[in-house]
């Protein structure tokens, strides 16, 4: 027990020691370059000697190939490193060399707000959630849906030409929406921000098919006509951008048009019977419901492990591209 | 056996080994700053595209959201690259109506064909007690015989403004094409030709000189005076040429349809039968851009 202190103490001498040699001064280290060159050129030498005498070059290679095997074992015949040491140092770097964020076999969440772009008489904002799965890098299936309801919102606009042209004109609101898409992303980039920092972004295009439920607005005979929510065939097309924060969340701003023949209110009564369901419907007409959706998407898993190790970059000071 | 002295000799020479051993600083950052990357730009060896170079961008630009009438806007923008991240310009252009070449919305034919045609209130008015009698009554300031004629319609715009590009970076497309590109904001003051139907006493805007023979509402011509701004990108095809899209605001207000919604009762909420300013509403005058760009001279200057 008497000694036990001193073992404490030569323990935590011996723990913190090397830390100190961890990180050193620049200048000490030029310093001490002068003073001790010779040493590490001796030391360099001895390590060249024991690779020269211990190894071959072959098994050399087989060292370089065994790391990327540990990565990825499929990729390991695929490789000649003989071939791939003889390229040429100026070989091209690409501009999206190793992909900030890897989507292939993750899942993408996606809730959104979604805002009216092309009804000037009835807005449909409302709140949505988007579920995507990425086959590919670029390509992802997911299903969508929209919950209008509460949200549709007359205009003012609509009360104003009503009633300086003393016309109606036939409204729809929307209750849901939900579609199974497609999405396909073309393209991705970054941007250097104010030469500080640095943020990735990928757009995409998106579609597919689905349903929307809607109703008339009964406003040429509110007394006698009440509308039930019917769903129609909907086709969807879009473009979203989406601009990463890190490698698994990211804001998305995409604008969607959703695209469904819609059935109107009938502009005309029938004054014999006006409670005859079947006069209450009239013209049917394309409806293009043009969404910008604003959201966030969030990857999971939240982590993953790129394939190959990212090739050299270029320290030689070339040319950017 | 180590003797009291000896044990506490030993303790003490361990401690001030174990406090002198701690390191005294942070070093962790000194090794980044002297690393290979110390003090190295975020980008090096970057293309500045704008600085000291003249930009010429022939461009089209489309009104959206639009109630009554659509604008196409062709116009040019001159910019000045002051810095690589701001510059000084200028963007203006003639619309397609100022061209001749109206492009109404469905909303206008809808009221033409539905609300003017068959009610024939200029060219054979009804009598008192038939179909259409209380229709013209009630729109006699609203509509006129042509209701296209009295929408209101841009003619021009020219609009001094600073571009700041805070983005500059690259993009690739179908991982084979890789083109340099850049985000930038512009604001400015705008100033706007409009043609907007002519302002009317009560009990004037429906005879002449408010109309003409035929039942056509006068119109007239005014400049408004807007703040406009807005985002967009370049995408560099080489040293000189770009391509861009950009999205601009032009808020002012415009009483876009010619007819009287205000100026009567509490807040002037009500038609009054007289247009004035009071029945301009403000807009947000949203147009979305495509543009070629050309940059002078052609060749750029590089960073280290």
């Amino acid at each position: 027990m008497k000694y036990t202190a001193i073992g404490l103490l030569a323990a935590l001498a011996f723990w913190v020691i090397p830390t100190t040699a961890l990180a050193q001064d620049e200048e000490e280290t030029a310093g001490e370059a002068s003073e001790g060159a010779p040493e590490a050129e001796a030391t360099a030498d001895a390590d060249e000697e024991a690779t020269e005498g211990e190894g071959t070059e072959g098994e050399e290679e087989e060292e370089g190939l065994g790391d990327i095997c540990k990565i990825d074992p499929e990729a390991c015949p695929t490789l000649d490193m003989k071939k791939e040491a003889a390229k040429p140092l100026d070989e091209t770097i690409f501009a999206v060399q190793q992909r900030f964020i890897i989507k292939k076999r993750r899942f993408e969440i996606q809730p959104f707000w979604g805002l009216t772009l092309n009804d000037q008489f009835v807005g449909h904002p409302g709140p949505g959630l988007a579920l995507n799965y990425y086959i590919t890098e670029v390509l992802a299936i997911g299903v969508n849906g929209q919950f209008y309801q509460p949200f549709n919102n007359e205009s003012s606009f609509n009360a104003q030409v009503r009633r300086a042209a003393r016309i109606v004109v036939p409204l729809t609101e929307y209750q849901w929406a939900a579609a199974l898409n497609f999405t396909y992303v073309p393209a991705a980039g970054k941007f250097s921000g104010f030469g500080n920092f640095i943020f990735h972004y990928d757009a995409y295009v998106v579609g597919g098919i689905g349903a929307i439920s809607t109703r008339p607005i009964p406003v040429v005979d509110p007394d006698s006509r009440n509308f039930d929510w019917q769903p129609n065939v909907a086709f969807n097309a879009g473009i979203g951008l989406k601009i990463f924060f890190n490698r698994w969340f990211a804001a998305v701003l995409e604008m969607r048009d959703y695209i469904f023949i819609d059935k109107l209110e009938n502009t005309s009564i029938d004054e014999a019977n006006p409670t005859n369901k079947d006069s209450w419907y009239g013209d049917s007409t394309l409806t293009n419901n043009v969404q910008a959706q604003l959201g966030v998407s969030v990857f999971i898993p939240f982590s993953f492990e790129y394939r190959l190790p990212k090739a050299g970059a270029d320290t030689s000071g070339g040319s950017s591209k | 056996m180590l003797n009291r002295i000896t044990y506490r000799i030993l303790v003490a020479a361990l401690g001030a080994i174990s406090i002198l051993g701690l390191p005294n600083e942070a070093r962790a950052e000194e090794l980044q700053l002297s690393g290979p990357l110390a003090g190295a730009p975020a980008v090096r060896n970057m293309r500045l595209y704008r600085k000291g170079r003249l930009e010429l961008s022939p461009n089209i630009s489309f009104s959206i959201l639009d109630e009554y009438r659509h604008q196409m806007v062709m116009g040019l923008r001159a910019n000045y690259g002051i810095f690589d991240w701001l510059s000084a310009g200028v963007w203006g252009g003639l619309t397609t109506s100022m061209l001749g070449a109206d492009i109404d919305t469905h909303l206008t034919s809808e009221i033409q064909g539905k609300a003017v045609e068959p009610r024939e209130c200029h060219s054979n008015p009804p009598a008192q007690g038939t179909e259409y009698y209380i229709d013209c009554e009630l729109t006699a300031v609203n509509l006129s015989s042509d209701f296209p004629k009295q929408v209101a319609n841009i003619n021009w715009i020219i609009a001094p403004q600073l571009t700041a590009v805070p983005f500059r970076g690259k993009l690739g497309l179908f991982n084979s094409i890789f083109v340099d590109s850049e985000l930038y904001f512009f604001a400015g003051p705008a100033f706007v030709g409009i043609k907007q139907r002519a302002e009317c006493a009560v009990g004037d805007c429906v005879t002449a000189p408010s109309t003409d023979a035929a039942g056509r509402f006068q119109m007239a011509e005014s400049m408004a005076v807007a703040p406009t701004f807005g985002i967009g990108m370049s995408f560099f095809l080489n040293k000189w040429m770009a391509v861009g899209a950009e999205y601009r605001a032009l808020p002012f207000s415009w009483n876009t349809g010619g007819f009287d919604i205000a100026g009567r009762g509490a807040g002037s909420k009500y038609p009054d039968g007289a247009i004035s300013s009071s029945d301009s509403e403000f807009k947000f005058n949203n147009f979305v851009s495509l543009s070629f760009n050309m940059y002078l001279p052609t060749d750029y200057q590089v960073t280290e």
